[in-house]
């Protein structure tokens, strides 16, 4: 396809990858060791979902999900990934309303983490497109949600950039909210997508743009590669999480709750891509066992996965992805 | 927040909650809490939904040559609105602030089509313009506002890029009393590239306009190295007379650079002129030039006498001396809704 040179308009310079932390440079940037390949940790026990102690299943597990993802302490991991002093977002799913959204116990399970690691200095802030949609799903405002270490924020109360940024096929306005962070953690559910094959964690970040309904064709592809490639992203995301403790193997993105199974995980990973390629399988392999055609043959392949890879940002080979099964 | 959502026309239930939108060629396959590729239909349980029926995101009282129909109650005012989005993007838009947001991304205000058609009647404003965005996505509610307002002896124009299904377009031709429809080019290729859309439900779309018997006007906006090839505007001049005759008007517009297409220059006017050129040798009746005000390219010749038949400078008329549809001339018809 030609396309006719686009003006970069708003665009600044790259400074940074996914996973590294401001740039070359910085003296203590830290590159997460993907020597062998990302580490993408599963933490999983099918018991926490219906558990009376859910809210202590759930940290246990985010606490083994961040520390495989780390190979070491949840802490020493993420004081790796983040600055003390920055301002972090965290990027929730909450299209689906309460049966197939980013949990609220799922979110304060991180936040936890990253406040018992003396990260967000600057306020961690859990937010989405829209404040009604977060509420719907029992996210709390105001003082309630500051009581528990965070702010929830609509972009819609906050707007998006006048500016436009541009990468590849995609020209964009940008959620304020997203702009105003230091850092980003987007916080996906293991889902099947309609049209991109898998939502998840890349998917999720359709979120920080205002018309990801123009970027819905052929599966998405290009179009989540630009939007994970657009340099206000890579500067900022750092971890990536999937809620798998209810996982949805047909009819996403919305809760069809016959579709969907108690897979009891967390899934985290430094690389987004390397995290979603994992979530694939395991929707795959649940779609075989259903009796269903696999993404593949659905006519729904992830191919904006294989795009992304190409173009260095991130790993979707499985057999270079160490899978960490915690 | 999100517009309280209104039943939507042209759609079909699929498997799995899934619906199919029958309004534009893009034939969108939603998924239950999803939107087509327009951002302002949503499939709420397997029940497809417009997001923006009575919801106006911009309205004024523009002159009609603004819009730009020559041919159509010239010198008159038209009450001109739109709702939010497009079912295309053109990398050019004028408009992109309103066509390219979800509903719930710009502020909206309420407008419910008897309000509308009041407003107009009773300010003796003779027309309503769907304009601005892209009617086609907001189709209820513009048909809604059309059949109000004939109601009261208003007549409605759209303001179109056409990129609609055969069956809404029909059910549009019953009510409005014009249309003026972008031409954006005559390849695939720009239609493709730099508009996310196809050229070939154009040309259905034009040349059912014309067997419906509507007043049809044309604009091509003239981007330099993208569609101002001569040979191409040459086999679109051609084009237009074999399947909707001479007497269609045709206006070369000129661009500036705008949205996502700003390393452009805005384009040469004798760029257009050449254009204008090759469309009047093809043998089309009415050629004009756009955006270049007080070319004598905005006026109206007689095709016959070659009498200066509307003088204009701007969206102003100087003078009209059309008499009874005709050349006070020659006698020679003038096409159009005088």
């Amino acid at each position: 396809m030609i396309l006719p040179v686009l003006p970069v308009l708003g665009c600044k310079p790259s400074e940074g990858h996914a996973g590294t932390r401001n740039g070359k440079d910085d003296p203590d940037a830290v590159v997460p060791d993907n020597s062998g390949g990302p580490r993408v940790a599963l933490a999983a026990d099918p018991g926490v979902v219906d558990s009376r102690n859910r809210v202590d299943g759930v940290k246990e597990l985010m606490s083994r999900a961040l520390g495989g993802a780390g190979d070491g302490e949840p802490g020493d991991f993420l004081q790796k990934l983040f600055h003390e002093d920055e301002r972090i977002g965290i990027k929730v799913n909450t299209l689906a309303g309460r049966g197939m959204s980013t949990s609220v116990d799922v979110v304060e399970a991180l936040v936890a983490e990253l406040r018992a690691a003396g990260r967000g200095g600057r306020g961690i802030i859990v937010f989405d497109r829209l404040k009604q949609e977060l509420v719907d799903v029992g996210y709390p405002s105001g003082q309630a949600a500051r009581d528990r270490g965070y702010r929830v924020q609509g972009t819609d109360e906050a707007g998006y950039s006048r500016e436009l940024y541009v990468a590849g096929r995609v020209g964009s306005l940008l959620s304020e909210v997203f702009l105003g962070v230091d850092a980003l953690i987007t916080v996906g559910v293991v889902k099947d997508h309609d049209l991109a094959g898998v939502g998840g964690c890349t998917k999720n970040l359709f979120g920080l743009i205002h018309n990801p309904n123009r970027y819905h064709d052929h599966n998405c592809d290009p179009y989540l590669a630009d939007v994970l490639g657009l340099d206000e992203v890579k500067k900022r995301l750092r971890l990536a999480v999937a809620d798998g403790l209810t996982a949805e193997w047909h009819g996403g993105p919305a809760y069809v709750r016959a579709n969907t199974w108690s897979l009891g995980t967390i899934v985290a990973s430094p690389d987004s891509l390397a995290l979603d390629a994992v979530l694939a399988d395991i929707i795959d392999a649940k779609r075989k066992e259903q009796g269903l055609p696999t993404l593949a043959e659905a006519d729904r392949a992830p191919r904006w996965l294989d795009t992304a890879a190409s173009r260095g940002l991130g790993v979707v080979d499985l057999d270079a992805i160490r899978r960490v099964e915690k | 927040m999100v517009p309280e959502p209104h039943e939507a026309k042209h759609w079909e239930k699929l498997a799995d909650n899934k619906v199919r939108c029958l309004l534009c060629p893009r034939r969108c396959e939603v998924a239950d809490r999803e939107r087509g590729t327009c951002g302002v239909r949503e499939n709420r349980g397997g029940e497809y939904r417009t997001l923006v029926w009575g919801r106006v995101c911009s309205e004024n009282i523009d002159p009609i040559e603004k819009k730009p129909l020559f041919h159509y109650r010239p010198g008159t005012d038209a009450y001109s609105l739109a709702a939010p989005g497009c079912n295309i993007e053109c990398l050019f838009c004028q408009n992109w602030e309103i066509s390219q947001f979800r509903p719930e991304q710009i502020e909206t205000w309420e407008r419910s089509p008897a309000d509308v058609a009041s407003l107009c009647a009773e300010r003796a404003i003779p027309t309503i313009a769907l304009t601005y965005s892209e009617p086609v996505v907001w189709w209820e509610y513009g048909r809604d506002i059309a059949v109000a307002a004939k109601e009261r002896g208003v007549g409605t124009v759209v303001v179109s890029n056409g990129y609609i299904e055969e069956q809404p377009l029909h059910e549009w031709c019953d009510v409005v009393s014009a249309i003026k429809i972008d031409f954006k080019a005559f390849t695939q290729r720009f239609y493709r590239d730099t508009c996310s859309g196809d050229l070939g439900p154009v040309l259905d779309t034009l040349g059912r306009i014309k067997d419906a018997g509507v007043w049809l006007e044309l604009v091509m906006l003239v981007v330099p190295t993208l569609n101002d090839d001569e040979a191409e505007v040459r086999a679109m001049a051609k084009w237009i007379n074999q399947r909707l005759g001479p007497d269609v008007p045709i206006h070369f517009t000129r661009f500036h650079p705008m949205y996502k297409l700003t390393n452009l220059e805005p384009t040469p006017v004798d760029t257009l002129e050449k254009c204008r050129d090759i469309a009047l040798a093809e043998g089309l009746h009415f050629v004009y030039l756009g955006n270049v005000p007080r070319h004598p390219g905005e006026n109206t010749y007689c095709p016959r006498s070659g009498e200066i038949l509307i003088e204009r400078a701007g969206y102003t008329i100087l003078e009209n001396r059309i008499v009874g549809g005709k050349c006070p001339c020659c006698d020679q018809s003038v096409p159009g809704v005088w």
